[in-house]
């Protein structure tokens, strides 16, 4: 059983794939549930906004925005939830190819001192029309 | 119209104009496996020679040993005259039959939908027949990944656009001109560039000959913008 369990509801009328999109500069709206199932012992906890590279190269990102999650907030049973917005650059878009691809998410990241650390994503798709 | 820069110059930028021939020998010919294959080659001589000599001082004349940096003159020295005579040779040859070529360019930089207009001109010093010249507009995908200790690269090509023109028969001093039009298409992704991750676009042309070198191939790198 995972640790934790991640959803967002992105605000948004355009999906493709049902997956949804959102045209570069614009404004992403939504609502992030975070729920707790087994106890977290990590230093910090994050939510990002942004992009990162998957596929044979090893991961590039970048981070648009980021919002600390107070690891005591993370109490098993319980659901952190809140709205969030945040504004999308004009680049890069999104990309599936034979070797790279490039996965824009809202993510929240675990971060321990003794083991991987722990990233659960809610991909959306950033393309023009 | 403005002239693009062509991959083989990037060395000539860098002010090493021998990495400029070799470049430009990588993407042409099999000479460059040649340099590498001379270079160890004369590694190999140079590490013999001096072994040689070793064995032979002490063994006849009780002389004492070169030094271990006259060993790696010879070593080092073996492994560049090889190359060094190659790339002289292919390139001087090269300059007598004809100049590099030229691509022009509309624009260097475009957006999806763009119409890219290129003018190709080649100079020839000889009598020859160009068989063909085949422009190609390409996506190409560069990955850099670590395994262990090592940094591998790995690169895949899609190929958007193919424009094959006819050849012609050119006399000394004749430039050969070709002219296609590309068109950026409507979903196609932009320029993108990371440490370990690349989406480059590139003007490719190959001409081939009736003469040696019989193929002569060039990349022209070109950037395709997100806009706003």
């Amino acid at each position: 059983m995972s640790q934790v369990s991640f959803e967002v509801d992105f605000e948004c009328h355009e999906r493709l794939l049902n997956i949804p999109r959102f045209a570069p500069g614009s404004t992403v709206h939504g609502v992030y549930r975070l729920t707790i199932a087994k106890p977290i012992r990590c230093r910090s906890a994050e939510l990002r906004f942004g992009w990162h590279t998957e596929g044979k190269g090893d991961r590039d990102e970048g981070i648009i925005e980021s919002r600390p999650l107070s690891p005591d907030a993370l109490v098993p049973g319980r659901t952190l939830s809140d709205r969030f917005i945040f504004t999308l650059p004009h680049e890069p878009w999104s990309y599936s190819g034979h070797y790279i691809s490039i996965v824009w998410s809202v993510s929240v990241w675990f971060d321990y001192s003794l083991r991987r650390d722990i990233t659960e994503h809610a991909p959306f798709i950033m393309a023009p029309d | 119209m403005p002239e693009l820069v062509p991959h083989s110059s990037l060395g000539n930028r860098s002010g090493l104009k021998w990495l400029e021939v070799f470049m430009l020998m990588r993407e042409n010919s099999v000479a460059a496996k040649a340099v590498v294959v001379t270079a160890i080659i004369g590694a190999l001589a140079g590490f013999f020679f001096h072994a040689c000599v070793i064995m032979s001082s002490v063994a006849v004349c009780n002389v004492p040993c070169p030094g271990f940096l006259l060993f790696f003159l010879l070593v080092i020295g073996g492994a560049a005259i090889g190359p060094v005579i190659i790339g002289t040779t292919w390139m001087n040859r090269l300059k007598q039959a004809m100049d590099l070529p030229r691509l022009n360019a509309s624009a260097e930089r475009l957006r999806r939908g763009d119409t890219l207009d290129v003018t190709y001109t080649h100079l020839f010093h000889q009598q020859i027949e160009v068989y063909g010249l085949q422009l190609t507009l390409v996506l190409e995908e560069v990955a850099t990944y670590t395994r262990g200790t090592d940094t591998v690269t790995e690169r895949h090509e899609h190929v958007m656009q193919t424009v094959d023109l006819p050849g012609r028969t050119l006399w000394d001093g004749e430039t050969f001109t070709g002219r296609a039009s590309f068109t950026i298409p409507p979903d196609a992704m932009h320029t993108f560039e990371s440490k370990n991750n690349k989406l480059r676009w590139w003007v490719k042309t190959e001409i081939r000959l009736s003469k040696w070198p019989n193929t002569f191939a060039e990349s022209y790198q070109i950037v395709v913008e997100a806009g706003a």
